[in-house]
């Protein structure tokens, strides 16, 4: 990119984050976004990892009160360092899921869209294969068929997703193989490979990172209904879902158990989603008006 | 006067800031007569068209001036009242058929709501009637601008029809409910140069059987030239020279206009086609003065700050200090 | 995973086993044993479900309706409120209503399922029974003791339509109360998708020039938004629709566990802590199946709509 590009992409950038202030919710989102961030990262600074790992029955299912906000589970824990404690963890595999199918729906859907013909018929058969199973059937199949822990979580989970991002990569590429600067580079002699991934990958992933940042908040509701389900981690490795299964028996008389879990789910989830949003407002109706 | 346009000024709100579309738009159109409005892009003939018919999107603003229509100030007008002018007074042909026809529906149905809307032999009766007279006048219509097997088209969907094909379903559309005023909006820029030619045959059999007044907004001067009686010219949102066709293009008065005329590349002369230095003003900045100010090779002081009120000259009305008299 | 997960516990003597694996035809070649696996699937041999004591077939038969029942109520739910809360948001674009809707729909896809079926059953039923104030039932599908003293016979499996047939309007009311809070849950995560999809297809739709010339034919207001834009906005919500209900079928699975409803989702919940591997296998493969049958009918539906399409 020479230098005007790059200015009017900064010019670009400016407006985008002068948008962004200006819508509340937004704003909110990122903030949301920013504290999950914050637990994620420090999370094993601020509160004691080592309870994660403790069993302390007589202090069970203790309701909310000072010295536990958000109640005990029904192993004594304290709910408020477990949730934080969780943050890691959910986040990481909501991180590794988009970002791993990310990549290969890319790889995948580039060829096939690219190169067309017999290689995008056969590639888009498969995929079609994995989008016939709804999403989280799929998901339960294969975490059953792999046994319970976090990386089998974010491996079923890949498996999910990455056929959706590569249906939505090849068609991508194939309305930009289409387009003059495709044809102009081809006649320079670019191999292929660097026009698909420097040419074109730019222009054909803009609409993704809107759902890219949206699907974060639907990989950790997934893997929160996987743990649910018993298809998450083990009980000593803190996950929100898992953590909410854990009271579902004991809802009556310990709400607070499957409560505060389930809120942090709900509003890092919200917060992806709002981010998410605002940057589908930035990108589409500026391009209009 | 059927229309007379005065000093009309439009703003659109926008992230880049306020555009000033229109600074001034006055001319007017007589009973039964073609005006032609030239310009390039970007000068605000499709806006004024929308002005007047007050279609402008939820951004703009009309901020003054008169747009006075059959004797009426459209502009003092309800929706409601609007609403019944529309498509029976004054109609209007767009400029891209493809866009402009709504997929999912078949000829028919569009054509016979808008007869229904309006046309008062049609509503009022049950129904089945109301279908019945509005497909048989539609029909009518549809033979009138040469279509073949018109039937067979009503029960068609807009896509497997040509784009010259939905032009003049458009034409009939617009003609159907025998309006006064029919507006052209670059009505066949979109379509290629032989079906351009069938459609503006079409269109002028039309109005000299109908004797409807039309306002034809086109970039295409040739096309002007040969279908209009009178033209004005506009630029950046202004119009600087308006009178009678044949005055205006074999003499005209404004700078702009002959800057224009010398850019035709010409078969009958040895002549090159010139250019105008500079490009046209930005519309969120708008210059002081006369709009062409900064690319007149006559510019004079004033001109950089003042905008020049209509001079008449010769029969035609320029925006232009150099026709002050006295 | 071991294939004998479902026949052999801790208490198997180590000699039996290959005894079962002969039986069960694990010895074979690899070949042999997938061509005895297609065999099955196809004519529905699905094997022993451990944890309904039955063959997984029948489990499965048996609970469809009841999860078709949910399923059916929850996508009612949906369309019913999602169109028209979606294109209510689109009309009066940018004002207060406009924002609300949004709001609710963005949490509406941002609720974890099982939460949300949590706070539900605990607000309403349980705080309210326990308050003496009239509440919703919170589990099964109808209450089992005044299905004694009304009794109905199980034809078809759903059962208000059973009941309806049979004029048992009790156990039909009854049924479609247990129902509630159920499809409720289910439906919200699908509300707030739909929602979504139907505004922004509309706002999409209202910006087209063939709007404008409706407008400029002085067609009235209401005939181009109901007519002309809601037939076009209506083909990507469509589409949405099918895919939704795969969400539907998954979600199923949770609110099922939850709300102690007797569907196919429980059974396979069940199925998952004991490890019966065939009955997780067989409902993937029937979910799968219903949901690919959904988009297929949608697609057809599709093409009715949009005469662009046609097959």
């Amino acid at each position: 990119m020479n230098k005007k590009q790059t200015s009017m992409f900064w010019m670009d950038v400016r407006y985008a984050l002068s948008l962004i202030r200006r819508n509340k919710l937004v704003v909110a989102g990122f903030v949301l976004v920013g504290f999950f961030l914050f637990l994620a990262i420090f999370g094993d600074f601020i509160v004691d990892p080592g309870v994660a790992k403790v069993v302390d029955y007589p202090n069970a299912n203790k309701p909310p009160s000072w010295q536990h906000p958000f109640g005990t589970d029904d192993n004594g824990r304290d709910i408020v360092t477990m949730v934080v404690l969780a943050a890691k963890y959910d986040l990481a595999v909501a991180f590794s899921v988009i970002s791993v199918s990310i990549v290969i729906g890319i790889v995948v859907g580039s060829v096939s869209g690219y190169f067309g013909g017999l290689i995008d018929e056969a590639i888009m058969r498969i995929t079609d294969i994995f989008l016939a199973f709804p999403g989280l059937v799929l998901a339960m199949a294969i975490a059953t068929v792999l046994g319970r822990s976090f990386t089998n979580l974010m491996l079923a989970l890949i498996v999910v997703w990455w056929s959706g991002y590569a249906r939505i990569m090849r068609g991508q590429y194939v309305s930009e193989r289409e387009k003059p600067y495709v044809a102009a580079a081809k006649i320079l002699n670019i191999p292929s490979w660097r026009i698909m991934f420097k040419h074109i990958l730019p222009n054909a992933i803009y609409p993704m990172l809107v759902i890219m940042t949206m699907d974060m908040g639907g990989v950790i509701l997934t893997a929160a209904g996987l743990s649910f389900i018993g298809l998450g981690p083990s009980p000593f490795e803190p996950e929100w879902g898992s953590l909410a299964s854990r009271g579902a028996t004991y809802l009556l008389q310990a709400p607070w158990i499957i409560f505060f879990p389930g809120l942090a789910i709900l509003f890092a989830s919200l917060g992806f989603n709002l981010v998410g949003d605002g940057l589908r407002d930035v990108l589409d109706p500026r391009l209009r008006r | 006067m059927l229309l007379r346009v005065q000093d009309l000024v439009v703003e659109f709100y926008t992230y880049r800031g306020t555009v000033h579309a229109l600074n001034g738009v006055t001319f007017d159109l007589d009973y039964g007569e073609v005006l032609g409005l030239a310009g390039e892009t970007g000068s605000g003939k499709s806006v004024t068209a929308f002005s007047i018919q007050r279609l402008l999107p939820s951004n703009a603003r009309i901020v003054s001036g008169k747009v006075v229509f059959d004797g009426v100030n459209l502009l003092d007008l309800t929706e409601e009242e609007m609403r019944l002018i529309r498509g029976k007074k004054m109609a209007t042909i767009f400029q891209d058929p493809h866009t402009y026809l709504n997929p999912v529906f078949k000829i028919e149905r569009q054509f016979i709501d808008i007869l229904a809307q309006h046309d008062p032999e049609v509503a009022g009766k049950s129904k089945k009637e109301r279908e019945k007279i509005a497909f048989e006048k539609a029909v009518e219509m549809l033979k009138k601008v040469k279509m073949p097997a018109p039937e067979r088209i009503m029960q068609m969907f807009p896509h497997e029809l040509s784009g010259g094909m939905k032009q003049r379903v458009l034409l009939a559309m617009a003609y159907s409910l025998h309006p006064k005023l029919i507006i052209a909006d670059e009505a066949t820029t979109a379509l290629d140069v032989t079906i351009q030619a069938q459609v503006l045959e079409i269109m002028k059999d039309l109005q000299r059987e109908r004797n409807v007044s039309v306002l034809l907004i086109t970039h295409d001067l040739g096309i002007i030239a040969e279908n209009c009686q009178k033209v004005a010219i506009m630029y950046a949102g202004r119009v600087v020279e308006f009178g009678p066709v044949t005055k205006v293009l074999i003499s005209p008065k404004h700078p702009y206009t002959q800057g224009l005329i010398r850019a035709l590349p010409r078969t009958d002369k040895e002549v090159k086609p010139i250019g105008i230095p500079g490009t046209v003003p930005d519309l969120v900045n708008p210059p002081t003065g006369c709009p062409f100010n900064l690319r007149c090779p006559y510019a004079m002081e004033v001109c950089k700050t003042k905008v020049p009120p209509y001079f008449s000259e010769d029969g035609i009305n320029v925006s232009c200090y150099l026709y002050v008299r006295g | 995973m071991n294939p004998l997960g479902a026949y052999v516990t801790e208490r198997t003597r180590p000699e039996a086993i290959p005894i079962i694996e002969k039986r069960l035809g694990l010895d074979k070649p690899f070949f042999v044993q997938y061509a005895i696996y297609l065999e099955d699937l196809v004519t529905l041999n699905w094997g022993w479900s451990r944890v309904a004591h039955m063959p997984v077939i029948e489990a499965l038969w048996y609970r469809f309706p009841a999860t078709a029942e949910l399923a059916i109520a929850a996508f009612l739910i949906t369309i019913a409120l999602g169109v028209p809360l979606g294109i209510l948001s689109a009309l009066k674009n940018n004002k207060a209503i406009d924002h609300i809707i949004r709001i609710i729909a963005l949490t509406g896809i941002s609720i974890p399922v099982f939460w949300l079926a949590l706070t539900l059953q605990y607000s309403l039923s349980y705080l309210p029974k326990v308050n003496g104030l009239p509440s919703l039932p919170s589990s099964g599908r109808f209450d089992s003791m005044l299905a004694q003293s009304y009794p109905f016979t199980r034809y078809t499996g759903f059962v208000i339509f059973d009941c309806l047939i049979q004029g048992n309007l009790v156990m039909a009311a009854d049924t479609f109360i247990h129902l509630i809070l159920p499809s409720i849950t289910l439906a919200f995560l699908s509300v707030g998708q739909i929602t979504r999809v139907a505004r922004s297809s509309m706002l999409e739709v209202m910006r087209q020039d063939y709007i404008s010339t409706a407008r400029a034919y002085g067609l009235s207001e209401r005939v181009v938004i109901y007519k002309y834009a809601l037939k076009n906005a209506l083909i990507p919500v469509t589409t949405v629709s099918g895919l939704m209900f795969g969400g539907l079928l998954g979600g199923a699975l949770i609110t099922e566990t939850i709300f102690a409803f007797p569907g196919m989702g429980q059974l396979t919940v069940f199925a998952i802590s004991s490890n019966d591997s065939y009955t997780i296998l067989a409902f993937t493969i029937l979910a799968s199946f219903i949901y690919v049958i959904i988009n297929l009918v949608v697609d057809l539906l599709y093409a009715k709509l949009d005469p662009r399409i046609r097959y």
